[in-house]
């Protein structure tokens, strides 16, 4: 992937996925509860997993060989999304201890 | 066309005094009435802004004196239940709405332009409009407590209490209403700020280089435009809930009361973080100045501004976990309010590593920063408390609870725009504050508030509620509640030190120079008070501390127009100039649309019509706004 795409992963992809399994942990408990399925837990860790590929593509162009410009989006981009897998894992190990139907 | 060509100026045909001159000239605001109401300088406006908000903190203050002295004693008939539950909601919704967001967007206003090197902000028009807006909120809101009509519904309003069906009279709509004022104003400086950052930078700021307080500014603005739509709906349609009869929230008729608290702490939980960030921006930009080093740790700290900015989007149901929401789902919400405490403590960490790398003085900016550190560490901790379902069902609508929001923010805000004060007084006046009275003032109120809120922790625990007006002698609480009314006197009259200090600092205080603190940023660059023009030259910037850098003089771009408002526009992210731009010369058109628009807004708290024949002086206005008047800014 281009850089100038790439250098975006972290910053984009990881607030991305946090903010639609945010949403998702609002809509999946009520299936889950009602048809004894696990699609919280899946959904959070998929989540988890795109944050961790578009950091890991932030960190790819976090190299000396770009411009200055893109290697500080790169590196905040790692960093945030670096934070936001750490959410995302919090939001998972939730999935796996706490039954969806408990109110 | 020639003749026209001619008779453009350029800064490059004109020596230092011709240039002060010419500039002034064009940049200054005309004398008389007339031209304070039309001025468009973003210093003056933000001056305006500041001092009201600081009124509006006084009167705040003043409420919360008399719930303390209500609550000093069990049983207490100094305030009627129904003037408490006034005095309270007043309380929150204008230290909320027009004390401390409104001071955190002045202080960009004022410090934004001349941060990034530029000699206005950006729309300054709407900049005014703003202002006066902002200013008929805060009057519509204490019109209606001075008259017995405030709102008594809490600062966030639930329904069904503020609905039609149990708020009676127009005590809830002057609260929605005040909102829309007061968000209006808001959204405005917001849109300024971020077109400001990202177009008006001086050559050379790349965003590597973008001062911290700028970036909190942004990523501030940025909260605001997606936060604040949320309760101008929720607002909105609460009014239409009450005079149309549309059935929003209520759920007798399909309408939905949890929709209101959804909506209101969708905004509302941002709303901790557009006061926090700008505070944030504050201390990482004053501490260095004071350890005579560079921050510790620039890029963890971009990245804990953003990366608290988006999270706080995704805390808002902790506000809401007594409402029976499944528990899967409120554990998100859990999951990200602890998440949110790794930028905090990123940041707390960086602050600690420039502290113990450099050399601290410790003048009165530096006191109210270490103040904050403390305070906003210990309010932190107790946010991962409250973040936590078990533990915020015990204490959920406890004084514990007051006592851990009143820790962020005034820890997390309050000590820090202090510190910015003590610290931009010079800038903004041209004269120093007192050392003496600043150190008292610190000590009254850093005492004072850990007496008055630390209590209001074993409070809760004890189980005292929110928002009660009295209580029984059998309780446990009369002791610790004579205590912590006994502390605010302390902590008020800390606050009385500082208002004397400034006020008397205006007139009497010392002189400062340009640049009295050997401070690194570019507000520094110009003098104290800064001119209407703000840069004789517009600064090209080579690094992060370009005062510390270049003590000298600084690099310069020449060959801007000084026969019109003229700025220079560069690029996103390197600041590459590409354009040069006009500013908006001064019209009094804003503030009669800001007039305009109070009209309407109130009107439409009585008829819906109001929004029909309401909008028509709005147009007028609007169209007097943009008529174009043969102003050589007007020239494309």
């Amino acid at each position: 992937m281009r850089p100038a795409i790439a250098q975006f992963g972290g910053l984009v992809v990881a607030p991305a996925a946090w903010a639609v399994n945010m949403q998702l942990g609002q809509i999946l408990p009520h299936i889950d509860c009602a048809s004894e399925l696990i699609l919280t837990a899946t959904g959070s860790f998929i989540a988890m997993l795109l944050a961790i590929i578009g950091t890991v593509l932030s960190y790819r162009t976090y190299t000396p060989s770009v411009s200055r410009g893109t290697r500080f989006v790169a590196g905040l981009a790692v960093l945030i999304g670096a934070a936001f897998v750490f959410a995302l894992y919090l939001q998972g190990a939730a999935t796996l201890l706490l039954d969806a139907c408990e109110r | 066309m020639v003749e026209q060509r001619l008779s453009v100026i350029a800064d490059t045909d004109l020596d230092r005094a011709g240039l002060e001159r010419e500039l002034e000239k064009t940049w200054g605001a005309q004398p008389g009435f007339w031209g304070m109401i039309a001025t468009v300088d973003h210093k003056v406006i933000a001056r305006r802004y500041i001092v009201t908000a600081f009124v509006f903190l006084i009167l705040g203050g003043l409420l919360a004196l008399a719930m303390r002295l209500q609550l000093a004693q069990p049983e207490a008939r100094f305030i009627n239940p129904d003037r408490y539950n006034q005095i309270f909601t007043m309380h929150g919704s204008n230290m909320m709405f027009l004390f401390a967001v409104p001071v955190m967007e002045a202080m960009a206003v004022y410090l934004v332009p001349l941060m990034v090197g530029t000699r206005n902000i950006a729309f300054p028009r709407l900049n005014a409009f703003s202002y006066w807006v902002f200013l008929a909120g805060g009057i519509l809101l204490w019109l209606a407590f001075l008259l017995d009509a405030a709102p008594d519904v809490g600062w966030f309003a639930y329904v069904p209490l503020a609905g039609p069906e149990y708020g009676a009279g127009k005590r809830a709509d002057i609260w929605a209403q005040m909102i829309t004022f007061t968000e209006l104003s808001a959204l405005a400086i917001a849109v300024e700020i971020v077109v400001t950052v990202f177009t008006q930078r001086a050559p050379g700021m790349s965003l590597d280089r973008i001062p911290l307080l700028v970036w909190a500014m942004l990523v501030m603005a940025f909260l605001v435009i997606m936060a604040m739509p949320a309760i101008m709906f929720a607002s909105s349609t609460l009014i239409m809930d009450r005079l149309v009869g549309t059935q929003f929230y209520n759920p007798a008729e399909g309408g939905d009361a949890l929709l209101w608290q959804h909506v209101f702490w969708f905004f509302g939980h941002p709303e901790v973080y557009i006061i926090f960030l700008p505070a944030v921006g504050m201390v990482s930009t004053i501490l260095p100045t004071f350890v005579q080093r560079p921050v510790f740790g620039y890029l963890p700290l971009v990245m804990a501004l953003i990366a608290t900015g988006i999270l706080s989007f995704g805390l808002w149901v902790h506000h809401m976990f007594v409402v029976g929401l499944p528990r899967l789902g409120e554990s998100f919400f859990t999951a990200s309010s602890m998440a949110i405490a790794v930028p905090a403590g990123i940041q707390i960490f960086c602050w600690l590593a420039t502290l113990w790398a450099g050399r601290p003085v410790f003048k009165v900016p530096m006191l109210f920063i270490i103040g904050f550190i403390i305070t906003f560490v210990i309010g932190g901790l107790t946010g991962v408390m409250v973040a936590s379902v078990p533990f915020d069902t015990q204490v959920h609508d406890t004084y514990f609870v007051v006592a851990h929001f009143h820790y962020v923010l005034i820890g997390g805000a309050v000590y820090p725009l202090l510190a910015a004060i003590y610290y931009w007084f010079p800038k903004m006046t041209g004269r120093m504050m007192s050392e003496i009275l600043g150190r008292w003032a610190f000590w009254l109120i850093f005492i004072g508030f850990h007496l008055t809120f630390f209590p209001m922790h074993i409070l809760g625990l004890q189980g005292m509620p929110r928002r009660i007006y009295t209580y029984q002698p059998e309780l446990p609480w009369g002791g610790l509640n004579l205590f912590v009314s006994l502390s605010s006197v302390m902590l008020a009259a800390g606050f009385l030190v500082f208002f004397i200090d400034a006020v008397r600092s205006c007139v009497h205080g010392p002189k400062a120079g340009e640049n009295p603190w050997n401070a690194p940023t570019l507000e520094w660059a110009t003098s104290s008070p800064p001119p209407s023009y703000n840069f004789r030259s517009i600064p090209v910037v080579e690094d992060r501390n370009p005062l510390w850098s270049r003590p000298g003089e600084l690099t310069v771009a020449a060959g801007l127009r000084t026969d019109r408002r003229e700025l220079l526009v560069t690029s996103v992210v390197e600041a590459l100039p590409h354009a040069r731009e006009s500013s908006a010369p001064q019209s009094v058109w804003p503030f009669w649309a800001a007039i305009a628009t109070s009209i309407m807004l109130i009107w439409s708290m009585f008829s819906a019509w109001a929004v029909v024949w309401g909008s028509m002086p709005i147009a007028i206005a609007l169209i007097g706004w943009f008529w174009p008047k043969g102003a050589p800014e007007e020239e494309s």
